[in-house]
Formats: structure tokens, sequence, C-alpha cells
């Protein structure tokens, strides 16, 4: 009767060890195949294009490295500095826009001291030297203040201009405007029913915004 | 026995054992090869079997029946308990190298074939290298730490500046400041440092005589430099032979890559960091001379040496071993000697026995 007892004592530990080896082998298993995939895909990003950077392998050193000598940082410091410059970047963008905005508005309050009419549509061409498109949209975004004007920003040096129209003026939209002016010029525009930005040849634009702010007048604008 | 399915495949690819690790052919592929490391190298192969007496297993591999090789395989044979291993011991890389033609997954299959029924491949790679085909072909994977790079193709200058920390640069000025310096120096001056390391850290070592055969393959392409007291000024400016060495590194040069392979230093003179000092006169060497990578060699990230290592700037590139079959990854795993390292530590004067040690220093293959 006991040696019956120890034979079955002794098979049911066997059976668990051959349980737990099983189990054991089959986790090792599970665990290493998945690594080896996860090591497969991070090396097929690696070797994508040779100049690719991966977050383990497969990195550029010269570029990371000259980087770093242009940032005057270490390279694993690279990433910190990089994120400060965008973030400081960001920063003086949005002091550059502040501060154009401030400029549009005081030159647009300058420009209105010769008193546009309030309650007739008027039509306004401007040009600014040495500016860029974004000096134009600043104007012409002060200028949309006017319910009954339309305004037209020419920057020829830049070869750019915004059109603003205020929302009392009827059958005239932004976009139409602009897209008129830089088709003549041989570029394009686009925008909405109120605001428009466009761009062709800097001379032409200048002459066909005159054209159409010609046509307006023509039609019944004050200029 | 190949995996079902691929019973009636033929291999596109045949394995010709390399008894010695060497011949002209090993040397000219490895040669040849722009992955290839000092761990490929004959040289190393050599001094392995010199010291070890392991059964050599290295392979060049040829398309089925051709008579060029297209992939050389270093690796030894090591006998353990549960079967033996077929690895490259001792060091962070032992991957195939391949031709461009060749395609990874069928090679890597025909080098899983020659294992045994109780037998295990191991084999080492580097993320830094784009490793492919070891999932296709079977193998496991277990990861064994990192790796730090560093581009020395510019001048010192630059790298000191550019890529050591601002504490790299303290801890360097430091150890000039107290006095020590930096020279050339020899395997025979370094061991008694690596010892007394072996024996503070309770780690097995490696004979004397391996160093020593390194030594010999390489010749000048094993580097040490060795840190000592002296009033004299800059590093490896040849000081004083009389001092007493407080540190030392132990480097390999291949191919434009010098790979930081040992390290060790006194613990009283940690506080005038020897180890600062030693890895940026290396790395001045070679900026100076035509090494264009320094490999710090492996750590384990969040370990101190890890940190340590970190300070001098590099890429980080994760290093894994791919095991087959994958349920011996467990062969590979490194994760077994930290939790003994507490045990080992009491027990270093019995493990780094000088008759001790070495004899279990050739099981140990991490």
């Amino acid at each position: 009767m006991t040696r019956i007892r120890l034979r079955e004592l002794a098979l049911v530990l066997a059976l668990a060890i051959v349980v737990w080896y099983f189990r054991r082998r089959e986790r090792t298993i599970t665990a290493s195949l998945t690594r080896s995939e996860e090591w497969t895909a991070r090396g097929s990003a690696a070797t994508a294009t040779p100049t690719d950077a991966d977050a383990e392998g497969g990195v550029d050193h010269a570029a990371l490295s000259r980087a770093a000598g242009i940032l005057g940082a270490s390279p694993d410091a690279v990433p910190e500095r990089v994120e400060a410059l965008d973030r400081k970047v960001r920063e003086l963008t949005t002091d550059v826009e502040k501060t154009r905005a401030a400029w549009a508005k005081r030159w647009w309050d300058a420009r209105r001291r010769t008193p546009l009419p309030a309650d007739e549509p008027h039509v306004t061409l401007l040009t600014i030297d040495d500016g860029v498109l974004a000096d134009a949209e600043a104007i012409a975004q002060a200028a949309l203040d006017a319910p009954q004007g339309v305004t037209i920003v020419v920057v020829p040096d830049d070869g750019t201009l915004a059109v603003a129209v205020g929302a009392d003026v009827e059958d005239e939209r932004a976009d139409d405007l602009a897209q008129e002016i830089a088709s003549a010029a041989g570029g394009g525009a686009g925008g909405s029913a109120e605001f428009a930005t466009g761009g062709g040849d800097g001379e032409r634009l200048l002459v066909a915004a005159e054209d159409v702010r010609d046509r307006l007048a023509g039609e019944g604008f004050a200029t | 026995m190949p995996p079902a399915g691929l019973a009636d495949v033929a291999s596109p690819y045949e394995l010709r054992p390399v008894p010695d690790g060497a011949g002209d052919r090993w040397e000219s592929f490895v040669a040849d090869h722009p992955a290839a490391t000092v761990f490929h190298s004959r040289a190393w192969l050599a001094a392995l079997r010199d010291a070890f007496a392991y059964d050599p297993a290295s392979h060049l591999l040829y398309e089925t029946g051709g008579t060029q090789p297209v992939g050389a395989i270093p690796a030894v044979s090591i006998p353990g308990l549960g079967g033996r291993t077929v690895v490259n011991p001792f060091c962070e890389y032992g991957f195939p190298l391949l031709a461009e033609s060749v395609d990874p997954a069928p090679a890597l299959r025909a080098l899983a074939a020659d294992v045994g029924p109780f037998g295990a491949r191991v084999i080492k790679d580097a993320a830094w290298r784009g490793p492919e085909g070891y999932h296709a072909a079977g193998y496991g994977a277990v990861e064994t730490g990192e790796v730090i790079r560093l581009d020395t193709d510019r001048s010192f200058e630059a790298v000191r500046s550019t890529s050591f920390t601002s504490e790299a640069r303290r801890c360097v000025r430091s150890a000039r400041d107290q006095g020590l310096t930096v020279r050339p120096g020899s395997v025979t001056e370094y061991y008694p440092l690596y010892l007394e390391t072996m024996r503070r850290l309770g780690s097995p070592q490696f004979p004397e005589s391996f160093f020593l055969d390194l030594a010999v393959e390489l010749g000048d392409d094993l580097v040490v430099f060795v840190a000592e007291e002296s009033s004299a000024g800059d590093a490896i400016a040849g000081g004083s032979h009389d001092s007493e060495p407080v540190g030392g590194v132990l480097a390999l040069d291949f191919g434009g890559t010098r790979t930081i392979w040992s390290n060790a230093s006194r613990i009283d003179a940690w506080d005038r960091h020897p180890n600062h000092l030693l890895y940026a006169s290396a790395i001045r060497d070679a900026c100076e001379t035509d090494i264009q990578i320094v490999d710090f060699g492996r750590s384990r990230p969040g370990s101190g040496v890890h940190g340590f290592k970190r300070e001098f700037g590099g890429q980080t590139s994760s290093l894994a071993s791919f095991v087959i079959p994958p349920h011996r990854a467990g062969r590979a795993s490194l994760a077994g000697y930290g939790k003994v390292a507490a045990v080992a530590r009491r027990l270093a004067p019995a493990i780094t026995n000088p008759a001790v040690g070495p004899r279990l220093k050739r099981y140990i293959h991490e």
C-alpha cells in the first residue's frame, strides 16, 4: 500500500515537473521570439535609407555630430537643444506677429487720417516697399474694419498681394479680386469673400492692381 | 532536423568549418567586410583557441556548391551542463559577416542546423548594424545591454567641447590638477590592475595568458593606457615609469574602430578620476590617429558604468543575443550574473583564486 502511494506521489511529482518545464519553455519561446521580431522591425527601419535615424540604431553619426557641432552641444544633448531652439523660434515668431499687427494697425490708422467715405463704397490701393506678404496681410486685416472698403495691398518686391473687402461691400469678393489681379500678373490667388492673398510678377501685380482699382472707381467706388 | 515544412527545401547555402578560425580565405573575407570587428579577426579567434582550448566552431558560408565564401561566422563551441553552446565569447559582436548578395534568413537557418540535440547557437548583434533575418530564421532574442560608440573622425578639441559633458570635462581637468598622467603601457602592467578589480567585484578573471596571446596576435593594435601619479604635464606624454599605476584601459583597434575592451582602476584613486582621464586619453589618441570610432563596449542601462560612459558622448545602441533554438534563450541572458553579484563578492577570494578563476571563466561566456 505504502509502495503504491509512494509510486503515485512520484508520478504526480514528475508530472508537475514536466508541466512546469513546458510552461517555462513556452514562456521563454514567446518572450524571445517577440523580442526577435521587435529587433527585426527596428533593423528594417534602420536600414530603410542610409540617412534615416532610428531610436535605437541606424543613426547617422556624422550628421548628428555636425548638428552637435553647430549647436555647441554633445550629441546626447542635441534633442534637448533642438527642442529649446524650436520653443525659442515659436516665441520669437509670436513676438514678430504681434509687433507686425501693431505696426499695421498704426499704419492703417495713420492712413485713415485722410478721411474715407464712411457711407459709400471706396477702394484703396497701397504699396509696401521692402516688405513681405505677412506685412501686406497685416495691413489688409487692419483694413477690414472699414465695412464699405475694398483694400488692395501690393508688395512689388516680394511679388505678393493681399485683398480685404469690407462686410458691407456688395457684389465684390476678395478672392475674386485677388485672382483677377494675380492672373493678370501670371500668378494665382485664393482666400475668402472678405480676405484673400496671392502672388505673381511684382511689377505686373502693381499694374494689374491699378487696373482693378480704376475699374472699381468706374463702377462707383470712391478712391 | 530542419523545421517541419522545410525538410524538402534545399538550403541555398552551406557551411564549411574553419578549424583554427584562421586561413587566408577567412582573413581576406573579414578584412574586406565593412562591418567586421576585432572580434571577427583571426587574431581574436586564435587567442581564444590558445588560451581556453575551446573547440573551434567558426565557419565560412558558401552558396551551395560554390567556391567563393559569401559569409564568415566567428564562434567556438563551449561545453555546459545542459549541452554545448556555440558562441563568440567575451565580446559584444559575434554576428555573421555576410556578402551583400546573401539573403540573411536562409543563411541564419543554415547556421541553426549544426547545434546538435542539446546545443544552442548564440549570435551577438547590435542595433547600430541593423540586424536582419533572425526572426524569420526562428531565432529568439535576449537583450543584453547597450553599447556607446563615439565618432572620433574629428579633432579632439571638437570631441571634447561638443561630446563630453561638463562633468566629464571637469573630472578630466581635476585628474590632471591632482597630478595624474596617462602613458602607453603594456599588458603586464595592466594585468595586476585588472586582477585587483576582478577581486573587488568577485568576478572570475581571464588568465594573463589570454591577454598576452591577444597582445602577440594583435601587435600594435592592442593598446594599453596606464594612469599614474606624476608631476609631469599632459596625458600620453611618457611620464615616469617609477610611479605606481592607479588605472588602465585595454583597447583593441581594428578597421578604424577602437574598442575599449577592459578597464580597471584602484578604488583608492577614484577621487582623482583616473578612469575619466584614461577614457579621455584613449579618445584623444584615437582622434590623433586613423581611428574613426571609439566603441566603449557593453554596459547595462541605469548602471554606474553606463552613466560613466555616457559622459563622453557618442551614440547609444542596443545589444542583443539571438538564440536558436529559442527555448534556450536563457543561455544568453546576463540577468543571472547580476543576481549572484552580491554573493560572488563575498566569495571573491575563492572565485578569483588563480587556480579557480580562469577555469570558471572558460564556462562564463557572457
